[in-house]
């Protein structure tokens, strides 16, 4: 007994012409060569070639190279590419991580990231005594200005008023490298030239806040001793800070510094037998591990 | 490879199911054409021996469908197929059966095989498993499945009368 399909599928049935032409190509194919699909080899040196360009073109529109800081209270920090968009998000505190948690920045052009940020509800709690934004931003000169602008006008948008201060890229590093947000670390050097004994540990556990009202504190100190207006001006206004900046010796002192911190870290983690990145407190950013200049070696090392 | 006369064979004894599952899966002459040398291709350079008929039979069912599933990914391939075309090997066939071959045509893919496999190859669920690599259950679900839409497509007395 048939059913419908059995009948209707007997008919199709191949055509002896093809039948025929199919039993004289394999023939013909046997004594060839097998046969390989035109252009198999090349295709897949195409593939190959545009693998490695790819591979190539995603390291460099993965480099960082500008930062900018925020901090309120949760201290973050946005690594941009050349693009001026996000490839990476890094908290440098708790309430910094509550922020970017479920946060989805890469590749945002900045000025949509910081909006993101200051509009996610779990931010909203942190600006509700309307504090004073800190923007930190480091990056080449030609960025500077045009960052710096993107910045303000983004954080106006939101309807906050903030400050941004300029830092260098070896400030930068050397933050990464602290453990401190940029925006902290630029803090932690102007503190640092009114309290030497100012430790970037205590920083760490201190608000950028706090750190402020310390060195607002110090500031009033001197101007009262040397009877001297400051200006009313919030700390962070640009000049000010620059002029504050530690003179280039200064800064050298303080590099020396930060050397012997950055031994006695060192040693603590060869007892322990774990590289020393590890050992680095968890909220630094895994990209800031390796420093711009070290990503080509890295990068280099990978190609076997 | 298999010796010319197991090849010539082959393709006698099996042209008919080939051409059968191109053509649900590709629905025009000129893919299923192409696939159809290309599967007999790949059994004469088959290097291992079969079984037996049946095992030659099952890997070739195989090759075939996945042949089909290659040849409508591929880069290749024609987009667009004319509309002509589309019935040239329906239109060959008497008319009674031309609704049964479109209604099969129009399942979803993974429908066509279980249901050819089934009622036209006579194979059992589990053997059917075996070839598409599938649980049993799932395949009796898609049998029961595609049944349903046939018998929709089709009108009320369905596959079997």
């Amino acid at each position: 007994m048939t059913n419908k399909i059995q009948q209707a599928f007997d008919n199709i049935q191949a055509d002896p012409r093809l039948v025929e032409a199919t039993k004289r190509a394999l023939a013909a194919k046997r004594t060839k060569k097998s046969h390989k699909k035109p252009g198999l080899i090349l295709a897949l040196a195409c593939m190959t070639l545009s693998f490695i360009a790819g591979m190539q073109a995603y390291a460099w529109i993965l480099t960082p190279v500008s930062y900018v800081s925020i901090d309120v209270n949760p201290s973050m920090e946005l690594a941009l590419n050349r693009l001026d968009r996000v490839v990476s998000a890094s908290p440098y505190n708790d309430e910094g991580a509550e922020i970017l948690n479920g946060l989805q920045l890469r590749w945002k052009k900045y000025t949509d990231a910081i909006k993101t940020i200051m509009e996610s509800n779990t931010m909203s709690t942190y600006l509700v005594d309307d504090p004073e934004l800190l923007f930190t931003v480091a990056s080449d000169k030609d960025r500077e200005i045009p960052l710096e602008t993107g910045v303000t006008d983004a954080s106006r948008e939101t309807g906050h008023s903030c400050h941004s201060v300029f830092a260098d890229m070896d400030t930068a590093a050397l933050a990464h490298d602290s453990g401190l947000s940029l925006g902290k670390y630029n803090a932690y050097l102007l503190l640092l030239q009114y309290d030497a004994d100012i430790t970037i540990d205590q920083c760490k556990d201190m608000s950028i806040s706090e750190i402020r009202a310390l060195i607002q504190k110090f500031q009033q100190e001197e101007s009262l001793s040397q009877e001297e207006d400051l200006p009313e001006e919030d700390l962070f206004e640009e000049d000010l800070f620059q002029e504050d900046l530690p003179q280039e010796d200064l800064l050298q002192e303080d590099l020396f510094e930060e050397d012997l911190f950055q031994e006695d870290l060192f040693q603590e983690d060869l007892s322990q037998e774990e590289p020393p990145q590890q050992e680095t407190p968890s909220y630094t950013g895994e990209v800031y591990n390796v420093p711009a200049h070290d990503q080509n070696e890295h990068h280099h090392g990978g190609h076997h | 490879m298999q010796s010319e006369q197991q090849v010539n064979n082959a393709v006698e004894k099996y042209a008919d199911m080939i051409k059968r599952i191109c053509f649900y899966h590709l629905k025009n002459q000129a893919d299923t054409e192409d696939v159809f040398q290309n599967v007999f291709l790949r059994y004469m350079l088959h290097d291992e021996p079969f079984f037996d008929g049946e095992h030659e039979k099952a890997w070739l069912i195989r090759v075939a469908i996945n042949a089909c599933k290659d040849h409508l990914k591929s880069f290749f391939r024609r987009n667009t197929i004319p509309l002509e075309q589309l019935n040239e090997i329906v239109a060959t066939v008497p008319e009674d059966h031309r609704d049964v071959l479109e209604a099969v045509l129009s399942l979803p893919s993974k429908y066509k095989d279980a249901i050819y496999l089934y009622y036209y190859e006579g194979y059992t669920a589990p053997e059917i498993g075996n070839l598409l690599g599938k649980k049993e259950n799932t395949v009796y679900s898609l049998l029961s499945r595609g049944r349903a839409i046939l018998k929709e497509r089709l009108g009320g007395d369905g596959i079997d009368k």
